[in-house]
């Protein structure tokens, strides 16, 4: 049955499909945006990245995406360390604990397709306002969808990782004893003010960090949600190298390899972060 | 009065959990839904007869789909609990999870991108084998980090145990290993079930649209504006998971994206 | 912890890999073949029992339809070919046909692609098509290859290297009931959108394209102007002019002008909803078949912009490495019969205009495409006919869309 393999061949088929991958993309990435493969390309060159660098179109796109993700994130932790801190045992048993899986089973398309259904000008919200008499035509309806202040995609996203929030934090209260702190806390006189934003937020938010900055990178990659909801500019980094390797131009497809190639140095930095904060190696 | 806003916010928290699944099933059985309508004008089965017939392109996808992921779950989980082993108790245990949390983190849409080429050489592009590969470059390191935290002390002292008392490996394989892992084992493998059954960006890319799973239906259907598909093939794709959950809520934890 | 040894290590492994790669060169090795002395009945017999891979734009419904349901079967039943149909448009085939060449690939994805414009101009940049082979198909002697709109695709000579399978001829959309009178010229479109603001967009996708085309024919004073092979010295006179409008009036669009949709496919949801006053299309049989779908109002009518309705032909292609080329030939040769092209004409299945010459058709053809059903809403084809005028170079189309993005949209 079970014999642990040998090394060797253990070792193979980790880099198999770690390394390997890995530096077989990057390098062919790094390579093409340098010019040296590719069937339009002739050599040696440093002029893709100098076109890219010479319009602010990939720092925006740098900023905008991890903007998105930090204000998808910030609603998302501070609804559920509320929800948390509000109802400590609701989501460890009864309907409530079934509910907040919900989420869970949708893919990012489908939860992007049911949100554009709902808050699109002509979407489920807008009828609704429209038959309590709130507007008259669709153009009374605010965009909240490809709109200005990305409330689409911030709600989409938001409403992807809710549960894994409230369960992360749901479970962490359990473990790390909050409740028995807060006694503690009530006992030396502190009010229940003092012991929510001095102790329990405090212990939740540092022991879920490297979590937060794992979901961070998740979010940094996120396609499918923007590509519906957001708007035609800026673009996300994933959607920004997808268009440039695959839409008009062919000679833009070089600068979208050089994306690729600044995104994955933007994760590996963030993991190496990530790692630096995790104690605990196994929680990560 | 305090108590009221507790519940409205209850309320609240359960309408955002369950009203998505229930107007998602209430468009997949529309036919007629135009602007200031709040309910579609016929509710009618018509569309799940059609799309759920026989040799329907949907039915097909859901079987592939399906497919696709019990397979890439049960290789990602064998494997991943073997190499999580050796990572686990490796000498540079840190630098190994750090290298497998890469690809894992890695938007699989860039990935596919940065891959694709190797793909096409190997003569993987667009058919399973390719899409099975590239998900489990995905799926297998999301499994070895999951098993990470199984292989504590605990566990290995247990081993351990076993040899001192004479036992062999695979006994203690079978008696201790085993059943310890048990429930991790099947939570893995829904896990990466749920990676494989959701997947897009990577599988349009490296399918190349040939093999058509339910996801690429859903974003084929968006695309030509047939809200009323989309919303069936949303359902589709929703129904297993919220099944696994009615089975076991702590089948389903993580999710990515 | 990761020491910070292992981490240069790691770094110097990615540069390794790179360079590897840089050696690995390749370059895409032209065809000679033995293909087309072979006769019709041996390709035919050939191509009986295997599958050929299509690659479409998969944006109409009903045209889907009418290929799942009428093209896959009698393909299968008439020549036992599997006929499979796989998405991808434009810049997508391009992509996938330049990436196969890349990795040396002899024998590609793909059988035949549907194409036209600047997606044929870069296939052929980068010598990704097979060809001539219009020649070999029987069905071409129903179709007049000297007639210039099939002659030429963007002012670029077919040469053979693409089958005619639509024409199509670009018009506006609107709707009587609420439009009064309908805007033509540029001018009359300020005015419009000032007056009405937030129901007019342009879509990201050649729909979109196409119009801001029509506009720049209409600021160079006509399509004479623009004629012939791409001339930068015109596009720097005339772009900016263009750019300088629509940023002037973009506030005026929907969502005051700070998004655009990705598709002409949600521009006509919009239309349908209200939501927009304006959409577009390439089929005179569009709006007929918007009424009976139930998406457009009834009270749906075309319209020719100013500079003229901007006239194509969409094509059929074999990618270089296409596995199965005698497979694609049948298909592709099926897909020019009377047959299909009437069948595909009916403003039930895709609609537009056929490819055939009437006059070259046998009478019990020409009797068939008589009795199609006519078309009640739109414009007739003879009316359209009169203000076309033809595309302009591949080029022109590739600029647009680039300068679009950096002139209008990425401008705040």
């Amino acid at each position: 049955m079970f014999k642990p393999l040998n090394k060797t061949l253990n070792f193979s088929i980790l880099m198999l499909f770690t390394l390997l991958p890995l530096l077989a993309g990057l390098g062919y990435a790094i390579a093409y945006s340098f010019g040296l493969v590719g069937v339009l390309n002739k050599g040696f060159t440093l002029e893709n990245w100098k076109i890219l660098f010479s319009t602010s179109e990939v720092y925006i796109s740098v900023l905008y995406t991890s903007w998105l993700a930090f204000a998808s994130l910030s609603i998302c932790i501070f609804i559920s360390l509320a929800v948390v801190l509000a109802f400590p045992k609701k989501f460890k048993s009864g309907i409530f604990s079934y509910l907040v899986y919900m989420p869970l089973a949708f893919p990012s398309i489908v939860a992007a397709f049911f949100f554009f259904q709902f808050l699109s000008n002509a979407g489920i919200l807008a009828r609704l306002c429209h038959q309590l008499g709130i507007i008259n035509q669709i153009s009374d309806f605010p965009n909240l969808v490809n709109d200005s202040y990305h409330i689409g995609i911030i709600s989409t996203q938001t409403f992807l990782s809710l549960p894994f929030f409230i369960l992360l934090y749901a479970s962490l209260y359990q473990a790390e004893k909050l409740e028995d702190y807060q006694k503690l806390a009530y006992a030396l006189g502190a009010s229940k003010k003092q012991t929510i934003f001095k102790i329990s937020i405090p212990i939740l938010l540092k022991r879920s960090l490297p979590s937060i900055i794992i979901y961070f990178i998740f979010k940094l990659g996120s396609y499918e949600v923007p590509l519906l909801l957001g708007k035609s500019s800026p673009e996300t980094i994933s959607v920004l190298a997808v268009r440039k390797l695959q839409k008009f131009n062919l000679l833009d497809i070089p600068q979208g390899y050089a994306i690729a190639v600044i995104y994955a140095f933007l994760v590996l930095l963030l993991l190496f972060i990530a790692f630096k904060k995790s104690k605990h190696q196994y929680e990560v | 009065m305090k108590y009221s806003i507790k519940y409205f916010i209850l309320l609240m928290l359960a309408l955002v959990f369950t009203l998505p699944i229930a107007i998602l099933f209430l468009l997949s059985f529309s036919q007629k839904w135009v602007f200031p309508k709040l309910l579609p004008e016929k509710l009618t089965l018509e569309n799940w007869t059609v799309i759920l017939g026989d040799g329907h392109v949907i039915s097909n996808s859901f079987v592939i789909s399906l497919s696709i992921a019990l397979f890439v779950a049960g290789s990602a989980t064998i494997l991943g609990f073997v190499l999580s082993r050796y990572i686990a108790y490796h000498p540079k245990r840190r630098l190994l999870t750090f290298l497998t949390y890469f690809p894992f983190a890695l938007s699989p849409v860039i990935f596919a991108i940065c891959l694709k080429y190797y793909f096409i050489k190997l003569g993987l592009i667009g058919n399973l084998y390719g899409i099975v590969l590239a998900q489990l470059i995905i799926a297998l390191p999301y499994s070895i980090i999951f098993f990470l935290s199984f292989w504590n002390q605990k566990v290995l002292d247990y081993q351990n145990l076993v040899y001192t008392l004479g036992g062999k490996q695979k006994q203690a394989f079978l008696y201790i290993t085993l059943p310890l892992a048990k429930s991790f084992l099947v939570i893995c493998f829904f896990q990466c079930f749920l990676i494989s059954w959701f997947e897009y960006g990577l599988t349009s890319i490296i399918g190349y649209g040939k093999i058509s799973t339910l996801t690429i239906h859903v974003f084929q259907f968006i695309n030509e504006a047939n809200i009323f598909y989309a919303a069936l093939s949303c359902c589709l794709l929703i129904l297993p998971p919220v099944i696994l959950l009615w089975f076991n809520k702590r089948f389903i934890i993580q999710q990515k994206g | 912890m990761i020491n910070r040894k292992k981490n240069i290590i790691l770094l110097t492994f990615l540069f390794i890999g790179s360079i590897i790669n840089a050696c690995k060169q390749n370059q895409s090795n032209t065809q000679q073949d033995s293909l087309m002395t072979q006769s019709w009945e041996e390709i035919e017999q050939k191509a009986k029992g295997t599958t050929v891979v299509f690659m479409k734009y998969l944006g109409d419904k009903k045209a889907n339809k009418h290929i799942d349901e009428y093209v896959v079967p009698t393909v299968l039943k008439r020549y036992g070919i599997t006929l499979k149909i796989i998405p991808g448009q434009g810049n997508e085939i391009v992509n996938s046909i330049m990436t196969e060449q890349e990795a040396g690939l002899a024998e590609g994805q793909t059988d035949m692609v549907w194409i036209n414009g600047e997606t044929f101009y870069q296939l052929q940049q980068i010598k990704g098509l097979y060809g001539p082979f219009t020649d070999k198909l029987p069905n071409s002697k129903y179709i007049n290859y000297e007639d210039p709109i099939i002659k030429y695709d963007f002012q670029q000579a077919i040469n053979g290297y693409e089958a005619p399978w639509g024409k199509a001829s670009f018009i506006g959309i609107t709707d009587a009931a609420r439009v009064k009178n309908i805007p033509q010229s540029m001018q009359d479109f300020e005015a419009y959108w000032k007056a009405h603001p937030g129901k007019f967009t342009i879509p990201l996708d050649f729909s979109g394209y196409t119009l801001l085309k029509s506009w720049l024919v209409e600021i160079a004073g006509g399509i004479k102007e623009l004629d012939g092979d791409f001339s930068q010295e015109k596009y720097d006179k005339y772009a900016p002019q263009l750019w300088d409008f629509i940023n002037k009036n973009k506030k005026y669009f929907w969502k005051n002008g700070t998004t655009f949709p990705a598709s002409n496919v949600t521009v006509s949801q919009m239309f349908g909803s209200g939501e927009l006053n304006f959409a577009f299309s390439f089929g005179i049989t569009a709006i007929d078949k918007g009424i009976k779908e139930g998406l457009f109002p009834a009270t749906s009518k075309a319209f020719v912009f100013k500079a003229g309705s901007i006239h194509n032909t969409s094509y059929l292609g074999i990618p270089y490495n296409a596995p199965n080329k005698e497979g694609a030939l049948v298909v592709i040769n099926f897909l020019l019969s009377p047959e299909a092209q009437i069948k595909k004409s009916d403003i039930n299945n895709s609609g537009g205009m056929p490819v055939f010459d009437y006059q070259k058709l046998e009478k019990q053809w020409q009797d068939q495409y008589q009795a199609l059903p006519k078309i009640k809403y739109g414009m007739s084809e003879e009316a359209i006919q009169e203000k076309a005028i033809k595309e302009t170079h591949s080029q022109y189309m590739i600029n647009v869309a680039a300068d679009f993005r950096t002139q209008v949209i990425e401008k705040p």
